[in-house]
């Protein structure tokens, strides 16, 4: 990739910061506001760590959506019989939804994408069993939990864990030594099965930590909650540089840049005052406007 | 009267000249063989006279008219059909779909297609052939690659061609596809149309073809007549007169030590090669030779763990371990050069030194932390040890010449201080400077102590490197030869085809 590549996304996070600072006439940048983006942020970024080790491989997770909903219904329903529970049991939701998409995707070699799109149905499915199609309010006290210090510290110490185990160690080396060519890894000694497994085990236990910190964080388990949340984490990465193809050119900063542009981004629009269903629209022109300036066309031809 | 004439064409991949000013010319009437080593630009040729690749210059003349044919479909309309040596049918679609494809106007009716006319066409042209057993509307996957073979020769023959180009088929034939083929073969001829007839199988060659054109290294090296020719002969016509290489090692006589490192036991995989078993030694080069298909490529992937046999083991003698998958492998000091280097043996899209430290990371790391100081010095060492040409150890193998790929695909096992070594057809594709330091490199590491098992395809380099050479036919070793001064192509070729 070339050097001007490499900076885009540092360049439309500015142009993003400035160009929204102007239209909310600097409203996008009070205090008050900021706080807001940072709540936003927090679990998109969180979940785009996650989901950087899928893309590393080349694979893709859309599953993150109805996973956030059903970790959260499961965190508020645990929550209900002892408070305690509910991290644990959210977590635990994460990590059998990415066993289940690791396994099938090394063991079962359908696509990944067809994998998480039907994990992405059922899931949701059982969310809105799990809610009564309605939400599940969590006990009183778990509010203090959500707490400034508390997401602040989650989220720089997984961003530093997942930065070493990114670059600095055969995990995130192997992975995307995967994304630039399976068949050579494999070739090279990387245990392909074992790294695609671990890579969705990854994403799920974080995303089900995200669940956690949604729930605690709106008070209750919705039967939406999540709509949609897939295709922000995937316009994010995008966004922020990740290369469809994933591969040596796979960066953690990605899930970090780009993870503040989206909430940036959502952020200035409600503040401009676009309507809802118009937002949705703008951030589906805005991915595919992200996917063809970072296509790597000449790659995909020799990979896939 | 000519039928065929071919003048001076040329054909060059991207690293290898495949076809130098080839000249042929093919009379009516006449069944002309066309024999040669792998990679001699048999097939390459063929592909140029039926519109499948274009050749970079030169000419051809179809009954006297310039002929240059831009597809199959064109070659097919200009009377010159092929029976390609690979699978030349389409999965998925029925049988008949396959023999009329690219011709489905024919069974146009409204703008849909008549396929039950189709079938019934389909079904006319088997009866010809005596072919019963094959329905028309069956998907072509659920056929045997021997049906598979006749349903691509029927179609070839419905474009009732003047010229026909067998590649390579006769090998997926029993007795009676082989029968059925002559036979048609015989009836062209006698209807004045031609055949080129390309073959490993050299009496069959002799038997049924009125000439035979001899290749070699994309030249041809003579046309001769079968009259009276004998096998022996036209062995010596492939093999030629050659010139003393100087790269090839020096000593005449095998050397190394007692020590077994690597012992093969009784190893098949059904459909592949069959209870191979041989020993590896200390300080060996060991030759695997045999034709492309005889097994020895997926021995060379199963031997480093990529494929589980069906029966045998593989036993790393000093650590007494059995190798039942590649991770085992690599950790018991196994290394492996893939045949297919650019979809094998390298991340194109990686950089140099992530592709050579690859292997080398469960050996850098400490308590999981992989230092990024110690990976550039693993990657620059290696670099300068094989001198890879390259901006620096950050670039992409992408854009490297096929000579240095090899090079940092070779490199990855260096650094990693693998003891044994599998090389699938290690100079395969490069040129002669490259293919000299890789020879270096292997009387270096023999020097050293390692073991290499070679498998290659070309005789000159088995005899020129090895300590042995196993000779493989059909899966199956025929023959063991010692290095000695006067050991021949000849000899070897005898026990592979």
């Amino acid at each position: 990739m070339s050097g001007i590549k490499k900076i885009i996304p540092y360049i439309g996070l500015v142009l993003i910061i400035v160009i929204f600072g102007a239209l909310t006439q600097g409203k996008l940048l009070t205090f008050r506001n900021l706080k807001l983006i940072f709540n936003q942020a927090v679990v998109l970024i969180i979940a785009c760590g996650g989901v950087t080790f899928v893309m590393s491989q080349g694979s893709l997770d859309l599953s993150q959506g109805s996973l956030l909903g059903i970790s959260g219904a499961m965190a508020a329903t645990f929550a209900a019989m002892n408070t305690a529970l509910a991290l644990p049991m959210a977590l635990l939701t994460g990590i059998a939804v990415g066993l289940i998409n690791g396994s099938l995707l090394a063991f079962f070699k359908i696509p990944s994408f067809i994998i998480t799109l039907c994990m992405l149905f059922t899931l949701r499915g059982l969310t809105v069993i799990a809610t009564h199609s309605g939400s599940i309010p969590i006990p009183f006290e778990m509010f203090g939990l959500d707490s400034y210090q508390i997401k602040v510290t989650l989220l720089v110490a997984i961003l530093v864990i997942a930065y070493y185990f990114f670059n600095y160690t055969r995990i995130g080396k192997g992975m995307r030594a995967i994304g630039s060519g399976e068949v050579s890894a494999r070739y090279s000694g990387v245990p392909v099965e074992r790294m695609k497994i671990l890579a969705y085990l990854i994403s799920g236990v974080l995303c089900g930590l995200c669940g956690w910190l949604n729930v605690v964080r709106t008070g209750a388990a919705d039967s939406k909650t999540g709509l949609l949340f897939e295709l922000d984490i995937l316009t994010a990465l995008v966004l922020g540089g990740m290369p469809l193809t994933g591969g040596s050119s796979a960066k953690l900063q990605s899930a970090i840049i780009g993870g503040l542009m989206l909430a940036i981004l959502s952020n200035g629009m409600v503040l401009v005052g676009i309507k809802a269903e118009l937002q949705q629209a703008v951030k589906g022109v805005i991915f595919l406007l992200a996917v063809y300036l970072s296509f790597e066309r000449e790659s995909v031809v020799l990979i896939k | 009267m000519s039928l065929l004439r071919v003048e001076d064409i040329n054909k060059t991949f991207v690293t290898t000249r495949a076809l130098r000013d080839v000249t042929l010319n093919i009379q009516e009437g006449e069944i002309r063989g066309l024999v040669g080593e792998n990679g001699s630009g048999k097939s390459t040729l063929a592909s140029i006279i039926s519109g499948i690749i274009y050749p970079d210059n030169g000419k051809m003349f179809k009954h006297e008219k310039p002929y240059n044919p831009r597809s199959l479909l064109d070659a097919n309309s200009s009377k010159i059909s092929i029976i390609v040596q690979e699978m030349g049918t389409i999965d998925g679609l029925t049988v008949a779909a396959n023999i009329f494809l690219g011709e489905e106007k024919l069974f146009k009716k409204f703008g849909f297609l008549n396929t039950s006319n189709m079938n019934k066409s389909s079904m006319k042209v088997f009866q010809r052939f005596g072919i019963d057993n094959i329905k028309p509307d069956t998907d072509i996957s659920s056929l045997s690659f021997e049906e598979r073979k006749l349903v691509e020769f029927a179609k070839a023959l419905y474009v009732g061609p003047d010229l026909l180009i067998v590649d390579e088929t006769t090998a997926a034939l029993s007795q009676h596809g082989r029968e059925i083929l002559f036979g048609e073969l015989e009836r062209l001829k006698s209807s004045n149309r031609s055949v080129i007839f390309i073959s490993h199988d050299l009496g069959e060659v002799i038997d049924h073809c009125d000439n035979v054109t001899v290749m070699k290294d994309g030249e041809i090296v003579d046309t001769v007549s079968t009259q009276d020719l004998k096998e022996s002969s036209l062995k010596e016509l492939m093999v030629g007169r050659e010139l003393q290489q100087t790269y090839y090692r020096e000593d005449t006589e095998a050397f190394y030590s007692d020590e077994v490192v690597l012992r093969v036991s009784d190893l098949t995989l059904e459909g592949s090669y069959y209870d191979i078993s041989f020993v590896l030694h200390r300080g060996e080069i060991l030759g695997i030779g045999g034709l492309t298909n005889c097994g020895m490529h997926l021995l060379g992937k199963t031997l480093f763990g990529l494929e589980s046999p069906s029966s045998g083991t593989i036993e790393v003698v000093e650590r007494n371990k059995r190798i039942t998958n590649y991770v085992e492998a690599i950790a018991n000091g196994l290394g492996y050069l893939p045949k297919n280097r650019d979809q094998e043996g390298l991340m194109l899209l990686s950089s140099i030194k992530e592709n050579i430290c690859l292997p080398s990371l469960s050996k850098m790391q400490r308590n999981t932390f992989i230092s990024p100081r110690k990976e550039r010095g693993f990657a620059e060492s290696g670099a300068r040890q094989l001198s890879i040409k390259m901006s620096s150890i950050n670039q992409f193998c992408l854009y490297l010449s096929g000579g240095n790929k090899q090079k940092v695909a070779l490199t990855k096992w260096l650094v990693r201080d693998s003891d044994i070594l599998i090389l699938d057809c290690p100079t395969r594709g490069i040129d002669v400077a490259v293919k000299a330091s890789i020879y270096n490199l292997m009387q270096e590491l023999k020097d050293k102590g390692k073991a290499i098992i070679m498998i290659s395809e070309e005789l000159q380099e088995l005899i020129g490197v090895s300590d042995r050479i196993v000779v493989l036919k059909d899966g199956r070793i025929k023959k063991v030869f010692s290095r000695r001064k006067d050991l021949t192509e000849e000899e070897i070729i005898h026990f592979m085809i």
